[in-house]
């Protein structure tokens, strides 16, 4: 069928099939504005298109109700080069973070303030209400809405001064838009789908029905024969290589125990086999031509079924050691089944498969016995976490395509570097034959640590010599993921009646799923940024990861804090409670202070020696005193209504900034012709505005306007190594490698200008704009410009380019208090979050706007973990709710009636220009913050997750 | 249901539409298009659509006291309307997506018949007239009776009493456990005459509680409107549904808050009366 619309002003005709979606026709008439983050479920909002003037979703639109009508894009905001109020008022407000559906919000706020001239807070939660916003949480587009009405109108608004952070520096710690807001918020192409050339392929998976069967046989034939297919892969025809998708720094503390593809199924949506086409068509039909017959086993579902004497085993392949061989291995694997996949340890990390444990480790310090036994009081309570999806609104996509005897990957990662290498490791290739370019990433939050497509794609690229696009779908994103890991958390503490602690224990029992990425690290960071908050010379913690059935797990921001924090701040409530004393005094009692030693940090090392470290910065105290007069602590308050009650909870929190002694980050500066820069960071940027934080270093040490520095990152041909954007490390070692190239560079123009001018380079300074004064007569030398000119021309020294590294034995650890107050119907279990204040501690913070968009994208989160999000599964281990409405995301409608993020500026000695993290440690408190209020409300403790009505109701005592 | 939909029709009239819709196997009318075209990769999909878009009347007016919509009426239009009754543009915004609801219909909302419906409870309540291409039928019959006829328009008398529209669901945009609407009618001594508690989310169609109706009506709740027993209402509620657990909760949780939110509805009636 031909359809014929009106698209951004011009008549456009198009074929379609009837079938077709109208995302699809956009998409084939070139529009990469328009994106797909929810298949068609019509929830997310990046479809969003204005439809004869309203918002619509063109992936819930068939293209043949596009015919005779009217369509605009975000295309038609941007008049030339210059944005539209409201998208130069997003990028001000500081809500274009990862951008995947930036346009979209940008038509909404758009229509919006067409159809009312002065919204209220409600006008704008309605329409944004069909906006999924993972990133920044909302509560910026609020601001982003006021700046606009006032320029759309005329009208005056200012928008609220900034805090003066990082002292007199021009951009550290000042307001400036993010480098890549422009580009983002103007729909360019920026993300890797918007790379695929025509004629790509496109791979499809074919996944398994069953938690756990081995593959019995499996035929091809009918599949390979299917028009359009190129190719038919399974476990016969990949390399039978063991490794791990984890993209952590080498030799991963996790174990090589998956294969590209298996002759046995791990978890519900493992893959079973993989088919390349020509066309997506041509690729699903033929999964379904594939036959495979399973021989189902026994599924492990719960840590108790893993656990069990008589536990199926998920890995029962041969064991094996790369270093550190433990001396009972022949005897761990006597009874192995040797035609299983192995599991490879790079080194000992307590695991034993042949009792589902895949990773433990304990440690201590002091005689906890003792101190519980010196107590006046001891609480013992376990608490229970379950299994919490990322959901990036751009899915995981991958397109590789060969280039001579290379292969160029344009991927959505974490982990540039560490994707190369477990790429090449796959291929049999060395490193130097793989490029990875780091497109735009559309949210990570962890999951986009992981390799879980680029490496199977990368084969069948490589195999075939076809370019290969791979995108997962929204249920893949749920059932073949990576995901944060159920856990049950045991915690024991002893406490003097003044509330002193005598004892701290705890028990970290961690279900992890089919693979062991991650299995003992995020266990193990549970334990290591959650119990340093207090301090108590007795305090130990065991740490057990166990195989099953479920998705795999993985990494996911927080990185096991937010459920260790959950159950430790949980259990100083209920000490609180049955001492008698209040929450506040406890905790001011026992927490961590500047200046403190942190004793328990040498026995969590991840993966290497541990060491003791200090505090030498700490924004608590203020973060405490603020916090406590902003809720009004202690302040009873009432609802009025009787079915109502109101609670008020706090809690502290921390995190690291990335891992000492074991990340590394480089970067390289060149100074180009002009006297202007290029940046190439290792550092990758998923949205959080690294590439940002790069441009300030550069732009403050070499006193140039920001406008004169641009940023190159992660390209692994063009930038420099780096571990990668995980562990909170992007501000303090990829921003602390950019300072540390930046600082070099200076030193080298001081020294190039002195030879020009005939003087010593200590003689010299660079002076903002982009100026060499000479400090003894004040008097301006060169121009940058002139520089490069000198350095660059035919009797010139050569460009200068100033590479440096980033590493560190230095802890900083960012802070955090966070206060809520929740309404809780005590008739419908129903938790309504009324304010919610977080107070952080980021050092001086590089970029306070999309900082504070970090915090309010990470409280929303830890918001939707801790009331609504859950992964169902039946009795067969099948995921029961893979799409985002059923699992049960916050949205616009669920922000916080009164939600403030406020920073609290502490210079740390170590981080670049004091700064420290922000990334991860804001979802850290709100389970926690949000329990305790709650039970402040009605007197209900509820230790696990979700709080939901029913949960509530069921302990109240109101349903079975 | 098929894989993918094999054809795609535009007619022209009704008559063209309706003959299509009898000779093409497996074909549906396609109003707003949000359950026809959602999650294509996870529904069966129909073999044909017929595009129903300019030909079924939209728009929303008024015949004496009762209100006309338009079948093909936006969702988000009759939430702006106005001039339409209240508690139809409470349940319209009950649909938490502005984006769904300037595309969905109300026609195709009914038609679809969904438990989980805002609009059918309170059109119910409302005791609401569907004129179709086989004639006029009640909402309540045909969605009870799975009905497949072409909707014109939607017929509203005005209401004889109070009428209240509920929801309740885990977070704002999570599907709901109740959706339901009541409306009472006084008799001449402001007792009251008539009850009408349309329940969804309980089973597989949004049911009547009669049996609930009857006794309000008999006065099992206290003879005074403004001041029924909630205590046994939320029990006779709770006790008249049977919701099976599922992925939004278990059958006592469902039980439980369909008591409570749907008898504060009756209550609310009441005092309104």
């Amino acid at each position: 069928m031909t359809i014929n619309f009106i698209l951004d002003g011009k008549e456009r005709f198009a074929g379609a099939d009837p079938g077709d979606s109208a995302l699809t026709v956009l998409k084939r008439l070139g529009v990469d504005s328009v994106r797909n983050s929810d298949d068609g479920h019509g929830f997310a909002g990046s479809d969003t298109i204005l439809l004869d003037g309203k918002i619509v979703g063109a992936n819930l639109l068939l293209a043949g109700q596009l015919d005779g009508r009217d369509v605009k894009t975000v295309a038609s905001l941007r008049q030339g080069r210059t944005l539209s109020a409201v998208q130069t008022a997003m990028v001000e407000a500081g809500c274009v973070q990862s951008g995947y559906n930036s346009p979209a919000a940008a038509l909404m706020i758009t229509d919006l303030i067409e159809r009312v001239p002065a919204p209220t807070r409600a006008d704008v939660q309605d329409a944004l209400s069909g906006l999924f916003n993972r990133a920044t949480g909302y509560e910026q587009f609020f601001e982003a809405v006021r700046i606009a009405v006032a320029r759309i109108h005329g009208t005056d608004y200012a928008m609220p001064p900034s805090p003066g952070f990082g002292g007199g520096s021009r951009y550290v710690g000042k307001r400036s838009p993010k480098v890549d807001a422009v580009r983002l918020v103007a729909g360019e192409k920026s993300f890797v789908e918007d790379r695929v050339e025509k004629g790509a392929c496109i791979l499809k998976v074919l996944r398994s029905p069953h938690a756990h069967a081995n593959i019995k046989s499996i035929r091809t034939e009918a599949a390979e024969a299917l028009p359009g297919v190129v190719a038919v892969f399974t476990h016969a025809n990949v390399p039978r290589k063991p490794y791990s998708q984890a993209g952590q720094g080498f030799p991963e503390p996790s174990p090589y125990d998956r294969v590209m593809l298996d002759s046995k199924v791990r978890h519900y949506g493992d893959r079973v086999a993989a088919v390349l086409a020509e066309d997506e068509a041509a690729a699903i039909a033929a999964l379904d031509l594939i036959e495979v017959e399973y021989e189902v086993l026994p599924t492990v579902l719960t840590l108790d079924d893993a656990q069990a004497a008589d536990a199926t085993l998920i890995h029962n392949g041969p064991i094996e050691y790369v270093a550190g061989a433990p001396e009972e291995l022949d005897e761990l694997n006597a009874a192995a089944d040797p035609m299983e996949t192995p599991v490879v340890y790079q080194f000992p990390i307590g695991g034993n498969p042949r009792k589902n444990i895949a990773a433990s480790v304990e440690g201590g310090i002091g005689d906890v016995e003792k101190g519980l036994s010196e107590a006046d009081v001891v609480i013992d309570r376990t608490y229970e976490t379950t299994q919490i999806q990322c959901t990036p609104l751009e899915m995981h996509t991958t397109y590789v395509k060969p280039e001579g005897d290379r292969i160029v990957i344009h991927a959505s990662t974490q982990v540039p570097y560490h994707l190369r290498r477990i790429v090449a490791g796959q291929l049999g290739i060395p490193e130097n034959k793989v490029r990875v370019i780091k497109e735009r990433v559309g949210g990570g939050y962890g999951s986009k640590q992981d390799i879980l497509l680029d490496e199977l794609a990368a084969w069948a690229a490589w195999t075939t010599a076809r370019p290969v696009f791979h995108q997962y779908t929204r249920k893949e994103e749920f059932v073949s993921c990576s995901t944060r890991k159920p856990m049950r958390i045991r915690v024991q503490l002893g406490a003097k009646k003044d509330g002193r602690f005598t004892a701290m224990r705890m028990n970290v029992e961690s279900n992890q799923g089919a693979y062991g990425a991650h299995a003992l690290t995020v266990p193990m960071n549970g334990v290591s940024k959650s119990l340093p908050l207090f301090l108590c010379d007795n305090a130990d913690f065991t740490v057990t990861s166990y195989y099953s059935n479920i998705p795999p797990t993985g990494a996911y921001q927080g990185y096991g804090a937010p459920k260790a924090n959950y159950a430790l701040q949980m259990a100083v409530k209920e000490l609180a409670r049955e001492l008698g004393l209040d929450h506040a005094d406890v905790i001011e009692k026992n927490r961590v202070r500047t200046g403190d030693m942190l004793e328990i940090l040498k026995c969590l090392g991840e993966g290497r020696e541990g060491a003791a470290a200090p505090v030498d910065s700490c924004g608590l105290d203020e973060a405490l005193e603020r916090g406590l007069k902003l809720i009004e602590w202690g302040k009873p308050e009432d609802s009025g209504d009787p079915d109502v009650k109101i609670g008020k909870g706090m809690v502290i929190l921390q995190q690291g900034s990335g891992l000492p002694g074991l990340d590394q980050a480089n970067c390289t500066i060149k100074m180009l012709g002009d006297g202007t820069f290029v940046v190439q960071s290792g550092g990758a940027d998923l949205g959080t505005g690294l590439d940002t934080v790069a441009a300030k270093m550069a732009a403050e040490v070499l006193k140039v306007d920001i406008t004169n520095v641009t940023v190159n990152s992660g390209d692994t041909d063009m930038a420099p190594f780096d571990t990668g954007a995980y562990a909170s490390s992007g501000t303090y070692f990829s921003g602390g490698a950019a300072r540390n190239a930046a600082e070099k560079m200076k030193m080298k123009m001081l020294m190039e200008a002195a030879a020009v001018l005939g003087c010593a380079p200590e003689d010299l300074e660079l002076v903002y704009p982009g100026k060499i004064v000479d400090l003894r007569s004040g008097e301006d030398q060169l121009d940058f410009a002139k520089l490069a000119w000198h350095t660059q021309g035919g009797e010139g020294a050569g460009q200068i380019v100033a590479s440096e590294t980033f590493t560190t034995e230095k802890f900083s650890f960012p802070y955090g208090a966070h206060f809520a107050q929740v309404a809780v119907n005590v008739r419908t279990g129903k938790v309504k979050v009324q304010k919610y204040f977080a107070l952080q501690d980021c050092g001086v913070p590089v970029n306070p706007e999309l900082a504070k968009g970090q915090v309010f994208g990470g409280v929303l989160k830890s918001i939707g973990h801790a009331l609504y999000e859950e992964m169902l599964f039946d009795e067969n281990g099948v995921c029961l709710n893979p799409d985002l409405r059923s699992y049960g995301v916050p949205m616009i409608g669920d922000v916080p009636d009164d939600f403030r993020v406020e920073l609290v500026e502490t210079d740390d000695p170590h981080g670049p220009f004091g700064a420290k993290s922000i990334a991860e440690v804001s979802v850290n408190g709100a389970a926690p913050v949000l329990a305790n209020a709650i039970h402040d409300a009605c007197g209900i403790w509820l230790r696990k997750w979700p709080f939901s009505p029913e949960n509530v109701l069921r302990a109240l005592g109101e349903i079975e | 249901m098929s894989k993918t939909i094999e054809a795609y029709y535009r007619p022209t009239e009704i008559k063209e539409a309706v003959r299509t819709r009898a000779e093409v196997d497996g074909a549906v009318y396609l109003a707003g298009g949000t359950q026809v075209n959602r999650a294509p990769l996870d529904s069966p999909r129909p073999a044909a659509v017929i595009d129903i878009r300019g030909i079924v009347p939209d728009g929303i007016t008024t015949e004496g006291t009762d209100l006309v919509i338009g079948a093909m009426t936006t969702i988000q239009d009759l939430a702006d309307s106005g001039i339409a009754f209240p508690v139809l543009r409470t349940a319209s915004g009950f649909i938490p997506t502005r984006s769904v609801r300037n595309q969905a219909t109300v026609g195709g909302n009914i038609a679809a018949g969904r438990p989980d419906s805002y609009l059918i409870p309170a059109f119910i309540a409302l005791a609401a007239v569907a004129r179709t291409t086989e004639g006029n039928i009640k909402v309540e019959d045909y969605v009870e009776g799975g009905h497949r006829e072409l909707i014109l328009d939607i017929h509203v008398p005005a209401a004889v009493g109070p009428c209240v529209a509920v929801k309740e669901s885990r977070s704002h945009i999570a599907l709901p456990v109740v959706s339901a609407a009541v409306s009472l009618a006084k008799d001449a001594d402001h007792g009251i005459a008539g009850a009408c508690l349309a329940v969804g989310c309980v089973a597989r169609k949004v049911i009547r509680l009669t049996e609930v109706e009857q006794a309000i009506v008999a006065g099992e709740f206290g003879a005074d409107a403004a001041s029924l027993d909630r205590g046994a209402l939320e029990k006779a509620i709770a006790g008249a549904v049977e919701p099976h657990s599922d992925i939004l909760g278990g059958s006592a949780f469902k039980k439980h808050v369909n008591g409570v939110v749907v008898a504060d509805a009756v209550i609310r009636c009441g005092e309104a009366l």
